[in-house]
């Protein structure tokens, strides 16, 4: 019988190698010499200044400090020894915190886990005093786990190592280097066995130079020379069988999240550390160069560490450090929407061109979790025409991201040159590394070179010391990739230039993992989709005042402050959910301080148009269309008018009234409103009913069918139950707040079948609805199905105190139709999606991102799935379901506990969806008209700015960033087809543009044609105009 | 004995109001179990769980800022409750 398994118990060369190399290690200090006394303060850090908890103490050498989240000041005094004269001194500290270290005001360089010293003085002087000053992190999550070293090391409670002064052996440490490179080399698991058997040969040969082991330092230093003449002669120059297949361009960076297992305001001390290592790198290799991405980083630099900014700015105009990514932060690419991501680009780029005068043409976005098909257009028309992220190749669950290097094609046509490299973000230069991104690295027909990052990340602190020499010993080593230093816009350029024939990936890249990441922090989701159209109306009203008789200026830097409050919360790891509880915190205390500069703001817009009248109230449709219906208000706001109590699911008191059609874009008084017979509504326990729709329900509140009146079809197939809802066992494992499984489906927990409590609560004349109420598990969920009188859609008003544990809930709608295709809003397009899992890559979707609804159409008749605040949906076959809530349990415990207010809301039309309405009510559902009590318009006399079309739809209208008093348009074709859009305005322009993103002109001027300026649009397409005063 | 429940109930509202939102930036968790002498016993979960410094130095933080708020001297000890995935 053949062994099969062989247990080693003798020390194995591997083994034996790491003992004989450490020995070197160990003689890279030669000398150390202690420093101190210290004392230490503990305290909160914010960019603004600590927050102290204690008085400063002294504190001695393995003596406790820290908590979680706690930074502290230490000082303390490093004098230079008699012994240390003319040497080179480094200031040494072993640490698993984040460390800013200073002298008198200057900033030195940085600690942490991946680096113990620095230089400090050459040629030292004895006697020469150096007060130093240690801002220490202690970063209990350490964002480096990939760093085996440091992962031993991290904990909120730090013991002090009293840091010491240093001189190093030079020739140790170059040696220690050359032989880690041939270690990770020889021994690596990616690297290919031929020439690992040759370099461990070589190996032996070499350790053949070394005394035998134990021998003292003196005799080891002695064969240093021998020892390294070995390296260079053997290995480095020896006319070796291997030569370098594959070449990479390795370009520096330092991945930096502002929000994760730490909040934003430490993000503003981890930038500065990261920035000032990055700094003196560059000060000690000429040859390194650096990218960075944020505008919003660069800003706190800015205010908070002017110093290092200048410096910054100085290695900006080497052309040492580059400005990567034009975006303000790293946002989600999936739940923002168009606007946000246009001012991502808007406020990001128009600051490097500010400060730096530098027009970055490329987005960086290595960690995001998928993209949408909207992006490459609104890329393109940011005038960036290069995009990077890695997830795709890394992460993937199930099907291999075929390119790295390709053509990325959006939804209306527009490309742009996308690179996915084949490997993590964060490396540090590791040759396995590099061998396995040229192995995994396709289509080498076309692009003759990779693209690997390097630099840890996450919590930044970026390239080390031991990166860049590792970076010079692959290149002598054999059987490695060949390397280079450089940026990503040159690699990037070099990459695409010229090229014919380029691979082509059409559509969205959807990421095949982070799929709960659609649904993960509801409250967020919400809040996020709110102050997207709040701002949208309160520009609108600003431009509508602004173009008034008592004209005010657009308040351009007001309203900047406000959407950079919502930018900063679409960073990736903030709207998606996947941070610690306390950030949560924070982002809902911004979006409270952003809805309070909006509402200043719209107050002062609705006081320019409107004037006081007791009598009257007055209602703004932010659309472009003409829009009447139902809205609510509050209190005694509008007598005399027919309205009608409500209570909402969530217990507030309201009242209803109905609203004459009004213009779009305008505000007007109300003159008169609709009331509607009572007859034409029923509300009854098992029933309600409109002109549009009957709605029957069973005794325990299950809509059991929904019979379209205009259509004549039923909704729902027999036996089966439309708004049924559904609790699943959602237990991904580490990522919890990032994925949903697909397996989820195979555990259903089972909940009471129907609603406990089913009353009739409104009759009419406006609505009717039904108050539904249960209990769900350990939860409670009270919903209004409503119908109205006027608007034909039947909304699900849904209130739950959510108080599950790793549970996905979803409301699902069994319809009797049969649809190939199913279409998700991208909230400007459409992305349609076959509705069949024949291949792995429709089984991967097995959760899609829709925006503000999803649509399942047969020839003649569709329904769709609208929502004011969900984007994480599913199709199969016949069955469209939206998530409505997670309750994961990483990195918050309790994420998603608490209440949540939300509505989906069905639509039926004939047709396919494009020319249903359905746009249109799904922008009704997000931005409802609201109702100025006691005001009248000043201007009745119809909109300042009218925009029609058919399929357009406006997306902005805002003043122009240069404070010029020019006015901006922003619109979309929306339904997949060429249209036109027409604008008119009441008040004259000298000249219309077609701009850039960022307010530029971009092609020749429109003319106008009987007052009116045309706009032609191709499918899909968005194109901002600029109207000059 | 009266005294005793006394602790407890201010114990556990120092360790769920102050130091728990402390403890769960860094995505852990804590909460209180019992009292016994002067010996307070903790669960630490989430984040907390998978740290190697859930042992004595945690024990030594979570009682200084008791002590601290409280005045006294008391011990911790921790039990760690572990989740199906690894923190």
């Amino acid at each position: 019988m053949a062994h099969t398994h062989v247990v080693r118990r003798s020390m194995s060369f591997e083994q034996w190698a790491k003992v004989m190399i450490d020995q070197i290690e160990k003689l890279v200090v030669c000398e150390s010499h202690p420093t101190g006394p210290w004392s230490v303060r503990e305290g909160y850090y914010q960019p603004e200044g600590y927050r102290w908890i204690e008085e400063a103490r002294t504190i001695a050498h393995g003596e406790r400090w820290g908590g979680p989240d706690v930074t502290a000041y230490f000082q303390g005094e490093a004098v230079i020894p008699e012994k240390y004269a003319g040497e080179t001194v480094h200031f040494r500290m072993l640490t698993a915190t984040e460390v800013i270290v200073s002298s008198e005001r200057t900033y030195l360089d940085g600690l942490d886990p991946n680096r113990q010293w620095f230089e400090l003085c050459r040629q030292a002087v004895p006697e020469t005093k150096f007060p130093i000053t240690m801002e220490a992190y202690t970063r209990s999550r350490p964002d480096d786990d990939r760093n085996p070293r440091s992962a031993a090391l991290r904990g909120c409670v730090q013991r002090f190592t009293t840091p010491d002064l240093v001189v190093l052996d030079p020739s140790a440490l170059e040696l220690w280097y050359d032989l880690e490179a041939l270690n990770l080399t020889a021994f690596g698991p990616a690297i290919v066995d031929d020439v690992k058997v040759y370099l461990q040969a070589k190996m032996r040969e070499l350790f053949k130079r070394f005394p035998p082991y134990g021998a003292s330092p003196q005799e080891l230093r002695s064969a240093f020379p021998r020892i390294a003449d070995f390296v260079r002669r053997e290995i480095y120059d020896a006319d070796s069988p291997f030569g370098k297949e594959g070449r990479l361009a390795c370009v520096a960076h330092s991945h930096l999240d502002i929000a994760y297992f730490w909040k934003a305001h430490q993000t503003v001390q981890k930038n500065a550390r990261t920035t000032l290592i990055q700094l003196r790198l560059m000060d000690r290799y000429p040859e390194f160069l650096y990218a960075h991405s944020q505008a919003w980083a660069y800003e706190t630099l800015e205010r908070y560490y002017p110093a290092l900014f200048q410096e910054m700015k100085g290695r900006i105009e080497d052309g040492r450090w580059e400005i990567v990514g034009g975006l303000y932060v790293e946002p989600d690419c999936n739940v923002i929407s168009a606007e946000s991501l246009v001012r991502h680009i808007l406020y990001g780029k128009s600051y490097f061109l500010e400060k730096f005068g530098i027009e970055v043409d490329n987005c960086w976005l290595p960690d995001v979790f998928g993209n949408s098909a909207i992006m490459p257009q609104i890329l393109k028309l940011g005038k960036i025409d290069y995009f990077v992220s890695n997830k795709m190749s890394t992460w993937n669950d199930t099907n291999r991201f075929p390119h790295n290097n390709f053509v990325w094609r959006g939804l209306d046509g527009s490309e742009v040159f996308a690179c996915v490299p084949p490997v993590h973000f964060i490396t540090w230069m590791d040759p396995n590394q590099a061998q396995e991104n040229w192995e995994a690295m396709q289509d080498k027909h076309i692009f003759d070179e990779s693209l690997q990052m390097y630099g840890y990340g996450d919590g930044g602190s970026g390239a080390t010391d031991e990166m860049i020499a590792l970076f010079h010993r692959q290149q002598r080593l054999p059987g490695v990739p060949q390397q280079r230093l450089t940026t990503g816009k040159e690699y990037l350029h070099r990459s695409f230039a010229g090229k014919e024939g380029l691979p082509v990936w059409d559509g969205d890249l959807y990421l095949e993992m982070h799929r709960g990441t659609f649904t993960s922090k509801g409250e967020l989701k919400k809040a996020n989709r709110s102050g997207e159209f709040s701002l949208y109306e309160a520009e609108l009203l600003s431009v509508l005042a602004s173009l008034t008789h008592e004209s005010a200026p657009f308040p351009v830097e007001r309203f900047k402050d406000a959407w950079k409050l919502l930018l900063i919360n679409q960073f990736h790891d903030i709207i998606p959910g996947s941070h610690v509880a306390p950030v949560t915190v924070d982002a809902i205390r911004a979006y409270e301080e952003m809805d309070e500069i909006i509402a200043r703001l719209v107050d002062e817009s609705v006081e320019r148009l409107t004037e006081r009248d007791s009598a009257s109230a007055c209602v703004v449709n932010p659309c472009s269309w003409v829009r009447g219906g139902p809205t609510y208000v509050t209190g005694d706001d509008v007598k005399g008018m027919p309205t009608q109590e409500i209570t909402r699911a969530d217990g507030t008191a309201v009242r209803a009234i109905e609203i004459a059609p009004v213009p779009g874009l305008a505000v007007s008084t109300i003159r008169t409103v609709h009331a509607h017979k009572s007859g034409e509504l029923v509300a009854e326990r098992e029933r309600l009913e409109n002109d549009f729709f009957r709605l029957e329900f069973d005794e325990r509140g299950n809509l059991k069918q929904v019979l379209d009146k205009i259509r004549r079809r039923r909704l729902c197939p027999e036996g089966q139950v439309l708004n049924g809802w559904h609790l699943y066992e959602d237990r991904p494992g580490r990522y919890n707040a990032w994925d949903i499984v697909e397996r989820y489906r195979d555990k259903e927990i089972e909940i009471d079948d129907g609603w406990s409590g089913v009353e009739v609560v409104e009759s009419g004349p406006i609505s009717v609805a039904l108050r539904l109420s249960r209990t769900l598990s350990a939860s409670r969920a009270v919903q209004i199905v409503r119908l109205y009188a006027t608007v034909p859609r039947i909304d699900f008003e849904t209130w739950v105190d959510w108080r599950e544990t790793e549970r996905l809930l979803k409301v699902s709608f069994p319809l009797h139709l049969k649809a190939r295709h199913y279409t998700t809003d991208l909230s400007a397009g459409a992305l349609e999606l076959p509705n069949h899992r024949n291949t792995t890559w429709e089984q991967a979707r097995f959760e899609s991102l829709c925006h503000k609804w999803v649509d399942v159409s047969e020839g003649r008749f569709g329904v769709a799935l609208m929502n004011d605040c969900k984007y994480g949906c599913d199709v199969r076959d016949n069955v469209l379901s939206l998530s409505l809530l997670r309750s994961p349990t990483r990195p918050d415990p309790k994420s998603d506990a608490g209440r949540h207010h939300f509505t989906y809301s069905l639509y039926l039309h004939d047709g396919q969806w494009q020319r249903s309405g359905l746009v249109r009510e799904a922008y009704n559902l997000n931005m409802p008209l609201t109702v100025r009590p006691h005001r009248r318009a000043k201007h009745d006399g119809g909109p300042s700015i009218r925009i029609s079309g058919e399929g357009v739809v406006v997306q902005s209208i805002k003043g122009a960033e240069d404070t010029s008093g020019d006015i901006i348009l922003r619109v979309f074709e929306a339904a997949g087809s060429h249209t036109e859009a027409t604008i008119r305005t009441a008040v004259p322009f000298s000249s219309v543009h077609v701009c850039d993103l960022l307010e530029r002109e971009d092609g020749g001027a429109l003319r106008p044609a009987d007052g009116e300026v045309h706009v032609p649009l191709r499918p899909f397409q968005i194109a901002t105009i600029r109207l000059r005063r | 004995m009266k005294n005793a429940a006394f602790s407890a109930q201010s114990i556990q509202r120092i360790i769920d109001t102050e130091l728990r939102p402390l403890v769960n930036v860094d995505g852990g968790d804590i909460r209180f179990a019992s009292i016994e002498g002067t010996t307070v016993r903790i669960i630490a979960s989430a984040a907390c769980a998978g740290c190697p410094k859930c042992d004595d130095d945690f024990a030594w933080w979570i009682a200084r800022e008791l002590n601290r708020r409280t005045g006294n001297t008391f011990d911790v000890t921790i039990d760690v409750e572990h989740t199906y995935y690894h923190h």
